[in-house]
C-alpha cells in the first residue's frame, strides 16, 4: 500500500432524495446509497465486482443533468443532488422490470431462489401485474449441469452479467460468457466450471438462473434460519452463515467481511455443514460391541480406564475456550499431544483457500504452550510409537478430514493402545470400529467460542441449533477420571 | 319428575301419554306412509353426498398421464396452520417437470380441514373432497401418503382425479 492510499480519504457530501449523505471520495454512487441503508432496486451492481450497468434498474435523476442515468455507473461528486423517487424514474424502473420479465418463465413454485429473488421482490414493489406481452415467450434450455455442482436455467437469467464478471475478474477462469443478441441472448458455457469458488455464482445470481445442486430442492428458503459463524474449513476462517432448521443444516454462505474474506468463500467451506445433522450423531456414550456401537453407561467406561495410563491426542479444531477448560480440568494428565491435519493443496490459492486445514492451530499452540505441553508433530509421533497395552488413549477427532490417507495411517498407529476412546460428534465413519468407546462432543455450530485464524485474528463461533449431544465439551468429560 | 302434571290429572295417564306424544306419533305416521319426506337416512346402507364445497379428506390430483401434479413447491405446507403437511422434494429427470415430491404426507389427525392448502396451491394439485367417512385405530392410519392421496380406489378406481387444467392447456393459456 502506498503512502497516498493510507491517507484518510476526503469526505464528500451529497443529497439522495431528501437524505444527506457523507461518503469517502471515489465511492460508487449506488454503493453510497446502499451503504447508507437506502433501498435501491438493482441487479447487476455487486460491490465485489466491476461495474456493468446493464440491468438499468438503478436509474436516477441528477439536478442539472438532462437525462436519467444508472447510479451504479457513476461516482459521487461534491454537492450533487440525486433523486430516484420522481414519476419519471419510477416509470423507468417499472418498464425496465416489465422488460426483464417478458420472457421470464415464472417458475417460482419450483425455483429455489423464491423467497430471496430480486425479481420477486421488485415485482411486488414496482411491478405491473398484467403482462404487456402478446407474443410467445422465448424458451431456452433449462436444468443444465454446468459443473462444480452449479445448475443453470437459461430461461430464468436476466443477463445481469454478474456471473461472467465473477469468472473473469475473481477466479479468472473465464468459463461463462453471454452470446447472441436481444431475446436470444443467453449465458453460454464455454467450458465446464472448474474453479474452487463456483458456489459463489449461486449467491450472486440475483435470480434463480444459477442454483446449487447440493441445496437444490432440499428446503424452501423461508423455512431456514441463518446462524452467523466462522468457517472451520481452513486457517483462513471466513465469516459464514449456516442455514438450518429443526430438520437439519442445509447450506453455508459467506458473510461480507472486508478484513478476512471480502465477499466470497471457497467451495470446500460450503461442505462444512454436512456432518452437523447426520443421522449418526451421538447422543450419549457408546461402546463397540458385536461390530456395532451401542449405548453404554458412563460407569462402565470409568471402570475400564481406572487402572490405565491415560493419554490424550487433541485435534487442532477446538475453540480457545475448549482448550482452556480442557487444560484446567486435566491438570494431572501429562501425556497430551496435538494431531494436526496435514497441508493439502497450494499454500495459498491467491483468493482465500489455504493449505493449512487446521482452523485453530494458533489457538491450540498457544494453549499448549501455556499449559507446558508439547504441540509439535514430533511429540505426537513419539507418543504413537510408545503406546502400550497399558494405555487408555483418548483421541479428539477432527471434525473435517481432507487427506484421508494420512488420517488412516494416523488411526492405524493408535491400535497399540490397550483401550481407545474417541471424542467425536457422530459414529458414521467406518474407521471408528478401531475404538472401544465413543464419547459425544459438540460440533462447531453447537458451542460459543473463538478460534484464531492465519492473521492471528480472533474469530467467533456461534451456537445454532443442536442435532446431537452438545451439552458436554471435551473438558466436561473430566469427571470420568475422578 | 313429571312435567305438566296438570295434563295427566285432567286426562288420565293413557290419554295424557298420547296427547303428549302427539307430534311424534303424527310424524311417525306421515313418514311411514310416505306422506312426508324423512329427514334421516338409513346410514350406512344409504350414503349422504355433500356438495363439492365440503372440506373433507384431501386428494392429490394427477396429470393426464397419471403422474402427480404436485410440484412440491411447499406453499401448502407453508400456509397450513396445523403444520400437518410434510413434503420431501426431489429432482425429477424430466426437465419439464424438474421438481416432484418423493414423499407427500398429511397427518389427518392434526388437520383442521380449513382448506388453506387448496387455496395456496398454484397448480390445482391438492383438493379437499366430499369424503367425510374417517375412522382408524393407530395413529399411523391417520397419516396419508401420496399414493393414498392420489390413487386410493375411491378416486376413479385408483386412477386418480385428473385436474381439468392440464399443463399443456395451462401453458397454452399463458402464452
Ligand atoms: S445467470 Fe444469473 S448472474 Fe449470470 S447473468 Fe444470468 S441472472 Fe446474472
Ligand atoms: S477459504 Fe478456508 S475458511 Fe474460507 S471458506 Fe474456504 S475453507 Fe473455509
Ligand atoms: S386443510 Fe388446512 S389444516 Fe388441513 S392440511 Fe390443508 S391447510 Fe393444513
Ligand atoms: S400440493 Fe400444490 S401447494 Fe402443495 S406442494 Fe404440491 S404444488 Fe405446491
Ligand atoms: S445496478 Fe445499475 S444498471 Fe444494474
Amino acid at each position: 500500500m502506498s503512502e497516498v492510499e493510507k491517507l484518510p480519504k476526503k469526505m464528500i457530501k451529497l443529497k439522495w432524495n431528501d437524505k444527506d449523505l457523507e461518503v469517502p471520495e471515489g465511492t460508487n454512487l449506488l454503493g453510497a446509497a446502499l451503504n447508507n441503508g437506502i433501498k435501491v432496486a438493482h441487479y447487476c451492481y455487486h460491490p465485489g465486482l466491476a461495474v456493468a450497468g446493464v440491468c438499468r434498474m438503478c436509474m436516477v435523476e441528477q439536478q442539472g443533468v438532462p437525462r436519467p442515468f444508472p447510479a451504479c455507473n457513476a461516482v459521487v461528486a461534491e454537492g450533487i443532488q440525486v433523486r430516484n423517487d420522481t414519476k419519471q424514474i419510477k416509470d423507468a424502473v417499472e418498464w425496465t422490470l416489465q422488460f426483464h420479465l417478458l420472457n421470464h418463465p415464472l417458475d417460482c413454485p419450483i425455483c429455489d431462489q423464491a423467497g430471496e429473488c430480486g425479481l420477486q421482490d421488485y415485482y411486488m414493489k414496482h411491478g405491473q401485474y398484467d403482462s404487456a406481452m402478446i407474443d410467445k415467450k422465448v424458451h431456452k434450455k433449462k436444468v443444465q449441469d454446468i459443473g462444480c455442482d452449479v445448475v443453470l436455467d437459461a430461461e430464468r437469467c436476466i443477463l445481469c452479467a454478474r456471473c461472467t464478471r465473477f469468472v473473469d475478474d475473481v477466479t479468472k477462469t473465464h468459463e461463462l460468457g453471454i452470446v447472441n443478441r436481444g431475446d436470444h441472448a443467453e449465458i453460454s458455457v464455454q467450458k465446464e466450471l472448474h474453479n474452487d469458488y463456483a458456489q459463489n455464482l449461486v449467491d450472486i445470481c440475483p435470480v434463480g438462473a444459477l442454483t446449487s445442486k447440493d441445496f437444490r430442492f432440499k428446503q424452501r428458503v423461508w423455512f431456514l434460519e441463518d446462524v452467523e459463524s466462522t468457517c472451520i474449513g481452513c486457517e483462513t476462517g471466513c465469516s459464514v452463515k449456516i442455514s438450518q432448521n429443526k430438520s437439519g443444516a442445509y447450506r453455508v454462505r459467506p458473510i461480507v467481511d472486508s478484513e478476512v474474506n471480502g465477499f466470497w468463500m471457497c467451495d470446500d467451506g460450503r461442505k462444512i455443514y454436512k456432518h452437523l445433522s447426520t443421522p449418526g450423531r451421538l447422543v450419549g456414550p457408546m461402546v463397540f460391541k458385536n461390530s456395532m456401537f451401542l449405548p453404554v453407561a458412563e460407569s462402565e467406561i470409568k471402570e475400564k480406564i481406572k487402572s490405565k495410563n491415560i493419554k490424550f491426542i487433541l485435534s487442532a479444531g477446538l475453540s480457545n475456550e475448549e482448550y482452556q477448560s480442557f487444560f484446567k480440568e486435566f491438570k494431572n494428565i501429562k501425556n497430551i499431544t496435538l494431531y494436526q491435519l496435514p497441508k493439502t493443496g497450494a499454500e495459498f490459492d491467491g483468493i482465500l483457500k489455504r493449505a493449512d486445514k487446521n482452523c485453530n492451530l494458533r489457538g491450540a499452540q498457544k494453549a499448549f504452550k501455556l499449559a507446558g505441553a508439547d504441540s509439535s508433530e514430533e511429540a505426537m509421533k513419539k507418543m504413537l510409537d510408545t503406546l502400550t497395552s497399558q494405555d487408555a488413549l483418548f483421541v479428539v477427532m477432527p471434525e473435517i478430514v481432507y487427506d484421508h490417507d494420512n488420517y488412516a495411517s494416523f488411526l492405524s498407529k493408535i491400535k497399540k493402545a490397550g483401550l481407545r476412546v474417541a471424542l467425536t460428534t457422530d459414529d458414521m465413519r467406518s474407521e471408528f470400529s478401531d475404538f472401544h468407546f465413543l464419547l459425544p462432543v459438540p460440533t462447531f455450530l453447537e458451542k460459543e467460542g473463538h478460534i484464531i485464524n492465519y492473521q492471528n485474528k480472533e474469530r467467533k463461533l456461534n451456537k445454532g441449533r443442536s442435532y446431537g449431544a452438545s451439552d458436554r465439551n471435551v473438558g466436561d468429560w473430566a469427571h470420568l477420571f475422578h | 319428575m313429571i312435567l305438566n302434571k296438570e295434563l295427566y290429572r285432567h286426562h288420565g295417564h293413557l290419554k295424557g301419554l298420547f296427547i303428549a306424544l302427539r307430534i311424534t306419533i303424527k310424524t311417525m305416521i306421515m313418514n311411514l306412509t310416505g306422506m312426508e319426506k324423512r329427514m334421516t337416512i338409513n346410514y350406512p346402507e344409504e350414503k349422504y353426498f355433500y356438495s363439492d364445497r365440503f372440506k373433507g379428506r384431501h386428494v392429490l390430483t394427477v396429470k393426464e398421464d397419471g403422474t402427480l401434479r404436485c410440484t412440491s413447491c411447499m406453499l401448502c405446507a407453508t400456509y397450513c396452520p396445523a403444520d400437518c403437511i410434510h413434503i420431501i422434494a426431489s429432482n425429477n429427470d424430466d426437465p419439464s417437470v424438474e421438481k416432484a415430491p418423493v414423499s407427500f404426507e398429511i397427518e389427518l389427525l392434526r388437520c383442521v380441514f380449513c382448506g388453506f392448502c387448496e387455496e395456496a396451491c398454484p397448480v390445482d394439485a391438492i383438493r379437499l373432497t366430499g369424503e367425510y367417512e374417517m375412522a382408524g385405530h393407530s395413529e399411523q392410519e391417520w397419516v396419508m401418503d401420496q399414493h393414498y392421496l392420489a390413487y386410493r380406489p375411491l378416486l376413479s378406481g385408483g386412477k386418480g382425479i385428473v385436474s381439468t387444467v392440464d399443463d399443456h392447456n395451462r401453458l397454452k393459456l399463458r402464452l
